[in-house]
């Protein structure tokens, strides 16, 4: 029953755009300014109503995964209950949905403190549109549960010249609860309504709560759900949770407190539009940051060149802009002593003696910003394996770009080697010269699966490396760095082309990965992946943090 | 080729290696164990117990534990935990998503023309008393059941993903693997570390969720234990 609660909250929650911001505010206004956690879903009876009259609902039942949910579903028992028990409440669905739930919902928590279990503190809110819906219900509930036995009494009580009402439960857990000016909280802890009532006195309704503020730094203001964390009242859990740390996690801990003192507001939201947006949002004082640490955490961000590059048919992507040179930094920043130099040892011993030791800092730098990795479906006849592009810009500064070439070249010609001293089947290299530059390709009628021909190219300033020399002719270099938006898309995976994918090579990959099941699995996933157009994952970036989130487009518009 | 999930055969084998190793069963169960034969991770998991077995069983002598033994042991329980870690994770979003889209169903269904009218039926008083606790639980197991279509599937395509990655790259030679491997390691630890830090956020958040389903339970029995 409380599962199928709180997924009916979630449910009113799917949908965003924004509403009267009034609701929110109402509720935000009353709520405890430095509770730990602040849930908030809002606007829920407007974008159920938009989802439920979407394309995508009217396609999605009938999907093939929309078929198998219904199927196991158990609908019946599912409708029967939820009309069982509002019917018995004299309401419907609708109702309950566009009078009660539907405007602004939410509850704030904090943590019992360590030296006062009985301090943990908890709220739950509701911003009615109909407060007179919501007073019938509640009346009616404590009726029925009078009439079964579940409650003993239902008592009434003043605070501060307002009431508030007392379930005495039979068990003897009492729950309390006030309706005051639009706004309804409930609380199994007296003191915590009590002090509703005081700030619905005392908070003026003229300007934005401490809560709202935050919500709008965040950027999240119209967000359909959020998860709001207050990181003040976890200081001392964070505190303690580094200084009883691994010495392996201290280095990289030690650097996540810092952030953390400096972080003034977190939160998870989920916002609708044509698709869904779900991610992570921070929000800090950047002047208490680090340099480094402000770099990385705050700023407006420019998605990587190469996504021009990517082609429309891949099955997915990551890309960004960042040097090499900037990664390592952060690394060696994080990682403990022992670590950082296992680190160093291995780039001294790999790429060291191969570019040559004095020149490794400079071809790091040269290295970058614009970097990209993707997957395209195989050629025919090609197997069933994608090819796998890796691109990453190379400044032409003095010799970098021939020492990077000529150290890959070397890394071919090891690999080459150590194949072939115990293989009878042996790896040849073919390299060929067109106007970009030189194409390096390792060939073998065993050593790799069909299809796969590892290759590296230095073309148009990037260095490229794939898993088919094809996929290197196909790249065309990027002309243009693309101005800086605020956002940059990360990551990306096509439903369309990993469908299609996975149906056409379907049996050749379970024959290539192995396991009876794999087939079916393929199978599923070709289901899973029906409703999805496209999904990313986008960074965007202000002067005071940074928001991370997945943004899924379904094959037809949500709203 | 890489094993997707452990066969029947491949959980047979691991309850007598930690039978024998917990002293229930005589090492030699260990040699009669024909699985092992036809399987790599098996053989992988007998040869380390006859290398503990040995090394507990005498002491004195100097055991042949293998160059990285130690670390390679260390590695597969970090890798092992990674990768319950990316189940789980992987398992929760898959969960969310399909309660979500079961939802959309349900919804769908319950404003389906052909329902109205048994909806708007539904608010006639019900002729015996309902409790409205076990009707909100019927739908709510039935909402649950639901969402195995999509979760099954969901927690089981990182593997297979993964192992489609291992068929394109051949394993690493040795000796750039050595080199590399302690880097490695290490790098792999930082989502580790950052899950520490970020526990009392977590823990704090869960026990939120964990109050809010305690404190909406009005509709449950209040009447007390007998």
């Amino acid at each position: 029953m409380t599962r199928v609660r709180s997924v009916v909250a979630l449910a009113v929650a799917l949908v965003a755009g924004p509403a009267s911001a009034a609701p929110r505010d109402d509720l935000l206004r009353v709520a405890p300014p430095d509770a730990a956690v602040v849930v908030l879903v809002q606007n829920g009876a407007a974008h159920a109503k938009a989802v439920l009259g979407s394309p995508f609902a009217a396609w999605f039942p009938s999907s093939p995964l929309g078929r198998q949910l219904a199927d196991g579903l158990k609908l019946g028992d599912a409708r029967d209950g939820i009309q069982a028990a509002l019917g018995a409440l004299g309401t419907t669905p609708d109702e309950v949905l566009t009078d009660v739930l539907g405007d602004a919902v939410g509850f704030a928590y904090s943590p019992a403190p360590g030296n006062d279990p009985a301090g943990e503190r908890m709220v739950i809110l509701v911003r009615p549109r109909n407060p007179a819906t919501l007073t019938r219900l509640v009346d009616r509930l404590n009726e029925l549960q009078t009439r079964d036995g579940e409650l003993k009494a239902v008592e009434r009580r003043e605070h501060g010249g307002a009431a508030y009402t007392v379930r005495r439960r039979a068990d003897g857990a009492d729950e309390f609860y006030a309706l005051r000016n639009g706004v309804f909280a409930f609380s199994r802890s007296e003191a915590d309504v009590k002090a509703v009532l005081d700030r619905d006195r005392t908070e003026p309704a003229d300007r934005p709560s401490a809560l709202a503020a935050k919500l709008g730094r965040l950027g999240l203001a119209d967000a359909a759900a959020v998860v709001l964390v207050n990181p003040r009242p976890l200081d001392a859990d964070v505190a303690a949770k580094i200084a009883a740390s691994e010495p392996d996690e201290r280095a990289f801990l030690g650097h996540f407190g810092e952030a953390w003192k400096a972080l003034d507001a977190a939160a998870v939201y989920v916002s609708l539009g044509d698709g869904i947006e779900t991610g992570v949002a921070l929000d800090f004082r950047a002047g208490e940051l680090s340099p480094g640490a402000r770099a990385w955490l705050t700023g407006a961000r420019t998605p990587s060149a190469l996504w021009a590059a990517v082609p429309d048919n891949a099955l997915g992507a990551v890309a960004g802009r960042v040097r090499a040179a900037e990664v390592l930094e952060l690394l060696r920043a994080v990682l403990p002593n022992k670590a950082r130099a296992a680190l160093d040892a291995t780039l001294g011993n790999t790429l060291g003696p191969v570019l040559g030791r004095d020149r490794l800092p400079r071809v790091l730098e040269a290295l970058g910003p614009d970097w990209a990795v993707w997957a395209e479906p195989p050629a025919a006849r090609a197997g069933p394996l994608p090819v796998v592009v890796a691109a990453v810009r190379l400044k032409s500064e003095g010799d970098v770009p021939a020492v990077v070439e000529r150290a890959l070249e070397f890394g071919f010609q090891a690999a080459r080697v150590a194949y072939n001293a115990k293989h009878a089947d042996q790896i040849e290299i073919e390299s060929e010269q067109d106007v970009h530059g030189r194409l390096v390709t390792l060939t073998a009628e065993k050593a790799f699966p069909t299809g796969v021909r590892p290759s590296f190219a230095v073309k148009g300033g990037y260095l490229v490396l794939a898993t088919s020399p094809d996929a290197i002719r196909r790249f065309r270099p990027p002309s243009d760095t693309p101005a800086g938006t605020g956002e940059a898309v990360v990551a990306r995976v096509s439903g369309p082309a990993l469908r299609g994918y996975l149906r056409e090579h379907r049996d050749a990959l379970a024959r290539v990965v192995g396991g009876d099941d794999v087939g079916r699995t393929f199978d599923q996933l070709a289901v899973l992946l029906e409703p999805l157009d496209r999904a990313e994952v986008v960074v965007r970036g202000t002067e005071t943090g940074v928001r991370l989130a997945i943004r899924v487009r379904p094959v037809r518009p949500l709203k | 080729m890489p094993e997707l999930l452990p066969t029947d055969e491949c959980l047979r084998t691991t309850a007598v290696v930690h039978a024998v190793l917990d002293g229930d069963r005589p090492a030699a169960d260990l040699d009669a164990d024909a699985h092992a034969a036809s399987c790599a991770d098996c053989r992988g998991r007998v040869a380390a117990a006859r290398v503990l077995l040995a090394a507990l069983a005498a002491p004195p002598e100097p055991v042949a534990v293998p160059a990285g033994f130690a670390a390679g042991v260390l590695s597969e329980v970090r890798a092992d935990r990674r990768a319950r870690q990316r189940l789980r994770f992987v398992a929760s979003v898959g969960g969310g998503l399909a309660v979500a889209a079961a939802l959309l169903v349900a919804v769908w269904a319950m404003n389906a023309p052909g329902d109205r009218q048994s909806v708007a039926e539904g608010t006639r008083p019900a002729p015996r008393p309902v409790r409205v606790s076990a009707e909100f639980a019927k739908a709510g197991d039935a909402l649950r059941e639901s969402s195995r279509p999509i979760t099954e599937p969901a927690a089981a395509a990182p593997k297979v993903f993964a192992s489609l990655a291992e068929a394109m790259l051949p394993p690493m030679p040795a000796p750039m693997g050595e080199v590399v491997a302690p880097a490695a390691v290490s790098l792999a630890e930082l989502p580790a570390a950052a899950r520490t830090g970020l526990e009392p956020v977590t823990g704090t958040t869960q026990k939120a969720f964990a109050r809010l389903l305690r404190d909406v339970n009005v509709f449950s029995s209040a009447r007390p234990k007998s």
